[in-house]
């Protein structure tokens, strides 16, 4: 399980996380929801290990992200916020380094690559260099990446964003699948269509506070809002006015 | 470590070759640059061939026979009358006259000097001895002892093995060896730092379980191994002109067998190691290749300001200092001097060090720059 208790975090005088708890476990998709600025990126960097809390405490599977990186990234697929592809490398290369890179080598590393190209659609474009993909093909690549190591834990930072509405039912799809199999997926997202299909459960971030944690429905009722939209803008007002 | 370092050498190097621009800058530069050179010695050795072999066109040899014969006792080629292709030597009528009554007769010189530089200083220098040679003799015919004008003589004597021209080159043609590599390690170094930077490509990299240290050694690698191959074909072409091109005379005496290519690659391995890490720390202060561009540029005058500093420097002191050590060891491999091995071990121990500072800072760095640019 991922579990998140009392972030916070300063960027000098500004307070980027200033209350952030949450979790999740395997075979769950959480989504966490939230405004440009809200403190969703801090929260992924610090469940990286990429930064540091300046208080709370943060745990992938029982492993301190920030005292031993390599051992909690094991355990982790991340989608960044930039998809940062190597021009110069294919997109079946893309995966073959980051699956060697998470120990898989040989007969295992190849069968773990074409299971992953077959499983985003990817066979006509695997054997070409990423510099001219389109967006849409570079999200897949990036997708790639941080699951070709079959992962307990799928963190994805906003990743529908460019995306045409045949790639993110497929995406969807995709997500829906390695919840089933087992994968505990963290996805944060602005898209409240999205959000409402794919999570199982949601985490409303405001001004690096969590205003409010649960179902589309529990949500929904605790605002009193016919929407998840509705919804959402309530509890942020509602987070806006408690900060 | 080993396994990450050789995913992560792997990864940068198949990048590096399929970067137009990094893969056209090795090839044509570490090509030019040993054929510039050979071209440069070659003008130099047809300047001091031509001077040995020109015919010297004598107008008014009839006024002064003695000197034609003083000239062709030197080695000289003459013909009488205009020569319109060389050099020609113009007695005036009125020159035996003055020489005869004490007045100073003008000879005249005509080249083209951007052709006959040579020729015409030999033959100068050998007017020259002639006027001194009158000036003897009519001192003796004065009475006066040759010896007021010679207190003493100067005999010169090289006590070195080799030529002092090979001696003058040596440190030359290594300069522009490691030059080339330099200008070969510019653009990949740049790519895989900056470059990179600006493409987010370190984001992801961090992301993984990968030890910080294993990113920079892994780039670290490639440049070397971009650098030593940049290098290897500079030497391979240089010592494949210098032995196969004519040089007329213009005998450099280097020893160019194929184990002191060998070797000499090896010297210089650690200090392409020192300059790669250098240009990538400098690089990685940038966020743009562009950037990279100007900062890689400061870089490469560090060996310059070394170079230029141990000029200063006593004599003895020199194999101890940076980019002198290596070039001195160099020198001596290709002139077949005894190698002193101690103050180079020393130096590149330093070198070591410095590179070593190098990785620790930039896999320090990275994660922080890579968070500034998210």
């Amino acid at each position: 399980m991922i579990v998140t208790r009392g972030l916070k975090k300063s960027y000098g005088k500004v307070e980027a996380l200033k209350d952030v708890s949450f979790h999740v476990e395997r075979g769950e998709i959480v989504a966490l929801l939230g405004g440009n600025g809200s403190g969703k990126s801090t929260s992924i960097n610090i469940l990286t290990g990429l930064l540091k809390a300046d208080c709370g405490s943060v745990e992938i599977q029982g492993i301190d992200p920030f005292r031993d990186p390599t051992r909690a990234r094991r355990k982790l697929g991340v989608f960044p916020d930039k998809l940062g592809l190597f021009p110069n490398l294919t997109a079946r290369e893309h995966l073959a380094f980051f699956g060697g890179v998470h120990g898989l080598s040989g007969p295992a590393l190849e069968t773990a690559v074409d299971e992953t190209v077959h499983m985003l659609d990817m066979d006509s474009i695997a054997g070409r260099l990423t510099k001219g993909f389109s967006h849409g093909q570079m999200v897949k690549v990036a997708l790639g990446r941080a699951m070709v190591h079959n992962p307990d834990y799928l963190i994805l930072d906003e990743p529908s964003r460019g995306l045409d509405v045949f790639a993110i039912r497929q995406l969807r799809q995709l997500l829906l699948r390695l919840r089933d199999g087992g994968t505990g997926i963290l996805f944060s997202s602005h898209v409240m269509q999205e959000v409402e299909i794919l999570s199982t459960r949601m985490a409303i971030i405001a001004d690096g506070l969590i205003c409010a944690e649960g179902t589309a429905p529990e949500l929904k009722e605790k605002a009193g809002a016919p929407s998840l939209e509705e919804a959402f803008m309530a509890l942020v007002g509602k987070g806006h006015r408690d900060a | 470590m080993p396994r990450i370092i050789k995913l992560l050498f792997l990864k940068e190097i198949t990048e590096a070759r399929r970067d137009k621009r990094s893969l056209i800058t090795v090839l044509v530069i570490s090509v030019f640059i040993p054929l510039s050179a050979m071209i440069g010695f070659y003008v130099q050795s047809v300047m001091k061939d031509k001077a040995e072999t020109i015919e010297y066109g004598i107008v008014g040899g009839q006024n002064d026979p003695a000197l034609i014969g003083f000239l062709n006792a030197r080695g000289f080629k003459t013909t009488d009358g205009e020569n319109d292709d060389g050099v020609q030597l113009v007695i005036p009528d009125d020159y035996r006259n003055k020489l005869a009554t004490g007045y100073v007769p003008r000879l005249t010189i005509r080249a083209d000097f951007s052709d006959s530089t040579e020729a015409v200083r030999k033959l100068e220098k050998s007017l020259k001895a002639y006027a001194n040679e009158i000036g003897l003799s009519r001192l003796v015919a004065r009475g006066v002892s040759p010896i007021v004008l010679r207190p003493f003589t100067v005999n010169v004597e090289d006590t070195g093995e080799i030529s002092v021209l090979t001696r003058y080159v040596a440190p030359m043609i290594i300069y522009m060896f490691l030059m080339a590599s330099i200008y070969a390690l510019m653009p990949a170094s740049i790519d895989c730092t900056a470059g990179e930077r600006e493409r987010n490509g370190t984001f992801p990299l961090l992301l993984q379980p990968l030890p910080p240290i294993s990113i920079p050694i892994g780039k670290l690698l490639m440049l070397v191994v971009t650098g030593m191959i940049a290098l290897s074909i500079t030497v391979t072409t240089g010592f494949i002109a210098y032995s196969n091109v004519s040089l007329k005379g213009f005998n450099l005496g280097f020893d160019m067998s194929f184990l002191n290519g060998i070797f000499f690659l090896l010297i210089a391995l650690p200090t392409v190691m020192v300059l790669a890490a250098m240009m990538m720390g400098f690089a990685s202060f940038a966020k743009s290749f562009k950037e990279g561009q100007a900062y890689v540029g400061l870089a490469t005058l560090v060996p310059l300001v070394f170079v230029g500093a141990g000029f200063a420097l006593d004599q003895s002191w020199r194999p101890y200092f940076p980019f002198w050590s290596e070039t001195l060891v160099l020198s001596n491999l290709l002139s077949g001097e005894a190698i002193t091995w101690l103050p180079w071990l020393m130096t590149i121990s330093g070198y070591m060090v410095i590179v070593g500072l190098c990785m620790w800072w930039m896999s320090r760095s990275m994660r922080r720059q890579a968070l500034h640019s998210q």
